[in-house]
């Protein structure tokens, strides 16, 4: 039987991760209501949608939140938990904590685990359940499964009980599964230098540290320092469990009681209050790698559910494609043979990032000044109603697209839930429906300033002919 | 995509009242939560495999169509499967159903030019591909239910009406050049290309790699009388999933199929069976690279005659067992629980359509690990085939595989798909119903009788692709001898002159040649 990819109990940099939040609210395709003022909310968003997504939620008495949605599919359940604390909230001197105690997670508990390092993977996998995994991003934790819909009973038995009282046993192999990880992480050739470039970006707010930790942090973090983490974050009003499958909601409600109340009452931890200084002088780094010529631009922009991070997705959506702006300035044109926009919005703050590869012999500096150009265009000229439609009606669909996997449609769940507000996959549709050529004209004027922005150059170190 | 081995990813489950079955464990009296989850009862999970026969519908030209409604989300996916792949390339036209697919997509239709076509699909926001295997190709249509008819009468000009236009069959062989290129840039690549060889030898079908000369033979007339004599309702079989009214998309259909000039006729099937003899042995190629890759395997079997008999169940089984899951498996628990030497492994067996599948085990590893990678691998291997496999894995392997099953079928697109599939290849839609009872008749035994024979050390084949044997490691003396394979050419895959690696370096710095 083929097997999907080994399971990885992953770091995700926010840059590889699929628009964060998507929405099902059935706005009027390409008819979108009229432009909502930024700050509004437009009117077929208000009152929400979720009728249509169907998304439920219950609050237990210890704070801890669940989300329950129905899927047709009768054999399993896609069910998971997100803990609202990330990389951005490691302590100081103990970078890294996060995604290290995402992997003492899975080392068991006082029941569990106690002979065999690996029982959980065993319960589950006797169970028959499948994708097990978890992941760290900079601002939350999820841990997900795929468990039979008869067996359900097992998740809220498991997942209760490793909140309740995890074991953080063989810290050593972990680190170096760990160590491992960030080597494969690293293996491209912009890899070992994307936390440099992340640290450059990043001035005062903790998305300054890479999501694995600096390397000495990683090697000195003991697991008195996890268990602190753990109990410090992990707790009930920082949660949120998220289950999509054809359930029956009273009985869902009955085992969640069962199992999770058993949890202590505690609100959310409170957050460093650090903002990002404006910044004012444009930042460059140069880079020699093996391969092709790179390049990547990072503009500071607005975080998740800021009014003008739809008008934002929505720009990077005409520049992207197979008919988007950067391929008919940079891939038409032969110098790049890969070029993406993406804005990318984190709890505390967010960034648009351009990245391009060069074909050939073409330097980085052909690239960037080929992108300043689209930009131009985009800050003076109004985008023409047909090319606007076409992209709202291409984000609309691949917001479908992605919603069909149950698994997908749940880490999707996890991440607006771990950002702060779950009712994003509601409404994103709406929001993204409402923006109009002004908006897109008005944030492409905003945000991409000359001392805005943080220039990565990455020259081929092997490019013949070169030093 | 490739259809060269058959797995058991199948078709839809419908589970009836688990659920509510499951609620009398919270009885007044029992304890809350019990003290392990061992004393938790289930309910079986019973589900019904859907009736191939109520999905099934004939159109013109005898074409089956399998339809499902799904009404989850607003979207359709439409897809043609076609008895069409590289068993149907002539001789000295290597690559000409892979070209013609790719042209069909990018070439445009006589109605519009590629770019007209695709503007049009990019205003409807669908998503339109053509793929093309060694037995097996597919043109898929998603998009939006309000835009199907739309979407099909595209799709439906692209199949009946291309225009192969030359410029784009220039830009075509342009890009797949450039592709070819950069072959030798992922070590993972080239162990596939050169497992391939080694298992299947280099001129059976599945092998036949495009190159440079191979594309320069493929012109444009060749794509044109490719595409009449092959893409033709007698070789379709068509899909319809997702927010549709069974009753209207077939009409449609009907009627696309009538407007079709004339049926074509069938292709000749099957394709030619395997005639190489694969040399057991541990091969290497060297490459610079960080990682190593490693296969370990053998041809395994042919699908005709092979679906039900008994042993192709403990060999799904026995892979399951050995490292179907990174955490629980054999070699998971060994070579990255225990002895972190590899960071994910794994292990397939698939059954070939008209020739052998294989039975593989994979894993990417640090050069200097390689050897003590091997003799784990090895020791663990020889104990499948000397020790009765535990009740508790059995049981855990079973678990998977029906879990493998059910998730096959959960959405009705991958349902009809499955269906489809079997229709081309001559498959038994039986297999999937009687899949579950086969999996359960399977025993310690069984599974022990099957690693003796497919686990045989004597006709196993080893691959290597790194910076190996020149960084071996300690161990390395008690491998066999390494037998060395030249890196091939990337456009020729002609074999190149044998170069010293640098030294131990696994990472290529900035002066480190590249190929």
């Amino acid at each position: 039987m083929v097997k999907l990819s080994p399971r990885v109990r992953a770091a995700l940099a926010p840059t590889l991760l699929p628009a964060l939040a998507l929405s099902l609210c059935l706005a009027p395709l390409g008819a979108g209501p009229a432009a909502a003022a930024a700050g509004g909310r437009p009117a077929a968003c208000a009152g929400s949608s979720a009728l249509h997504f169907g998304t439920q939620s219950f609050r237990l008495a210890n704070g801890m939140t669940f989300l329950v949605v129905e899927r047709p599919d009768p054999a399993s359940v896609a069910a998971g938990w997100v803990a609202s604390v990330g990389s951005a909230d490691d302590p100081a001197g103990a970078t890294g904590a996060s995604h290290l105690l995402e992997h003492m997670m899975f080392k068991g508990t006082h029941t569990i685990g106690v002979q065999d390092p690996n029982e959980l993977d065993v319960l589950y996998g006797r169970a028959g359940a499948t994708s097990l995994n978890a992941f760290t991003k900079n601002d939350l934790t999820a841990y997900f499964v795929s468990v039979p819909a008869n067996e359900l009973e097992l998740w809220f038995w498991l997942e209760s009980d490793r909140l309740l009282a995890p074991v953080f046993r063989d810290l050593e192999g972990e680190r170096k599964v760990i160590k491992q990880e960030r080597q494969r992480d690293e293996s491209t050739p912009r890899g070992r230098l994307q936390s440099q470039f992340n640290a450059l970006f990043w001035q005062a707010q903790p998305y300054h540290a890479p999501i694995f930790g600096w390397p000495s942090d990683l090697a000195a973090t003991s697991i008195a320092d996890a268990e602190h983490h753990f109990h410090a974050s992990y707790t009930a009003g920082n949660l949120t469990a998220v289950l999509v499958g054809h359930l029956d909601r009273a009985r869902i409600e009955d085992l969640a009681h069962r199992y999770f109340d058993r949890l202590p009452a505690a609100p959310a931890p409170p957050r460093t209050p650090t903002a990002e200084p404006e910044q004012l002088a444009e930042t460059r780094m140069n880079a020699a790698i093996d391969g092709p010529a790179e390049l990547e631009i990072r503009y500071h922009s607005v975080p998740f559910r800021h009014p003008d991070s739809y008008a934002l997705e929505v720009l990077a959506g005409l520049l992207n494609g197979p008919n988007g702006r950067l391929a008919n300035a940079l891939l038409a044109a032969e110098r790049a043979d890969q070029a993406t926009a993406e804005q990318v919005s984190l709890r505390r703050a967010g960034f648009f990032s351009l990245t391009a590869r060069a074909r050939g012999d073409h330097g980085p500096e052909g690239l960037e000044q080929a992108w300043y150009g689209v930009l131009r265009r985009l800050q003076e000229e109004a985008v023409s109603p047909a090319e606007l439609e076409r992209v709202r009606n291409r984000l609309a669909a691949d917001t479908f697209r992605r919603l069909r996997e149950p698994l997908f449609l749940l880490v999707q769940l996890l991440t607006a839930a771990g950002l702060g507000d779950w009712h994003d996959l509601d409404e994103h549709t709406c929001r993204v429906a409402a923006v109009s050529a002004e908006d897109i004209r008005r944030v492409a004027r905003a945000y991409f300033e000359p001392r805005n922005r943080t220039v990565g150059l990455y020259r081929a170190a092997g490019e013949p002919g070169k030093p | 995509m490739t259809v060269r081995d058959r797995t058991a990813r199948p078709a839809a489950a419908v589970l009836a009242g688990a659920l509510a079955s499951a609620a009398a464990l919270a009885g007044v009296g029992e304890p809350a939560v019990p003290a392990h989850p061992a004393q938790l009862r289930f309910p079986a999970l019973a589900f019904n495999l859907p009736e191939p026969a109520g999905l099934r519908h004939l159109l013109r030209h005898g074409v089956v169509a399998y339809v499902a409604e799904d009404h989850t989300l607003p979207l359709v996916d439409v897809t043609v499967q076609a008895r069409i792949g590289a068993f149907l390339d002539p001789p000295g036209k290597d690559g000409l159903a892979a070209l013609t697919a790719s042209l069909l997509r990018h070439g445009g239709t006589r109605r519009l030019d590629a770019q007209r076509l695709d503007d049009a699909l990019e205003a409807l926001a669908a998503d339109l591909t053509v793929d093309s295997g060694d037995t097996r190709s597919s043109a898929t249509l998603n998009c939006l239910s309000a835009h199907l008819d739309e979407g099909l009468g595209l799709l439906f000009d692209m199949l009946a009406h291309p225009a192969f236009a030359a410029d784009r069959v220039a830009a075509e062989k342009r890009r797949l050049t450039a592709a070819m290129a950069t072959r030798n840039d992922s070590a993972a690549e080239i162990l596939d290309r050169q497992w391939q060889w080694l298992l299947y030898g280099e001129e059976h079908v599945s092998s036949r790699y495009l190159t440079g000369r191979r594309l320069a033979a493929l012109e444009r007339q060749d794509l044109i009388e490719f595409h009449a004599r092959t893409w033709q309702p007698a070789n379709f079989v068509i899909t319809v999933a997702g927010d549709v009214e069974p009753g209207k998309v077939l009409a449609r259909l009907d009627s696309l199929l009538a407007a079709w000039p004339g049926g074509g006729e069938p292709v000749p099937w099957p394709p030619a069976p395997a005639s190489h003899r694969p040399m057991a042995g541990l091969y290497s190629v060297s490459v610079p690279a960080a990682q190593a890759e490693v296969a370990i395997g053998r041809l395994g079997e042919a699908w005709d005659g092979h679906w039900s008999d008994p042993e192709r169940y403990a060999v799904e089984v026995l892979t399951e067992v050995a490292a179907g899951n990174l955490f629980i498996s054999r070699l998971g628990r060994r070579l990255r629980g225990r002895e972190g030497l590899v960071y994910g492994i794994e292990s397939t067996s698939g059954v070939g359509p008209t020739w052998p599948g294989s039975f593989q085990i994979r894993f990417t590893c640090d050069p200097a690990k390689v050897a003590s990678a091997l003799i784990a691998t090895d020791e663990e291997l020889r104990r499948l085939r000397d020790e009765p496999i535990g009740a508790d894995e059995l049981a855990t392997a079973k678990s998977a595989l029906v879990a493998g099953l059910t998730g096959g079928f959960a959405a009705p697109r991958d349902t009809v798909v499955t269906f489809a599939v079997d229709d081309l290849l001559g498959w038994p839609h039986e297999f999937w119903r009687g899949y579950r009872d086969r999996l359960q008749a399977v025993g310690a035994a069984e599974v022990r009788q099957a690693a003796r024979r497919l686990l045989n050390p004597e006709e196993m084949v080893t691959l290597v692709v790194g910076s190996w044997p020149a960084t071996a490691g300690e161990e390395s003396g008690r491998l066999p001898p390494v037998r060395p394979l030249p890196l091939r050419d990337p456009l020729s895959l002609e074999a190149l002159p044998a170069k010293p690696l640098p030294g131990a370096a696994p990472a290529p710095g900035p002066s480190s040649p590249r190929s």
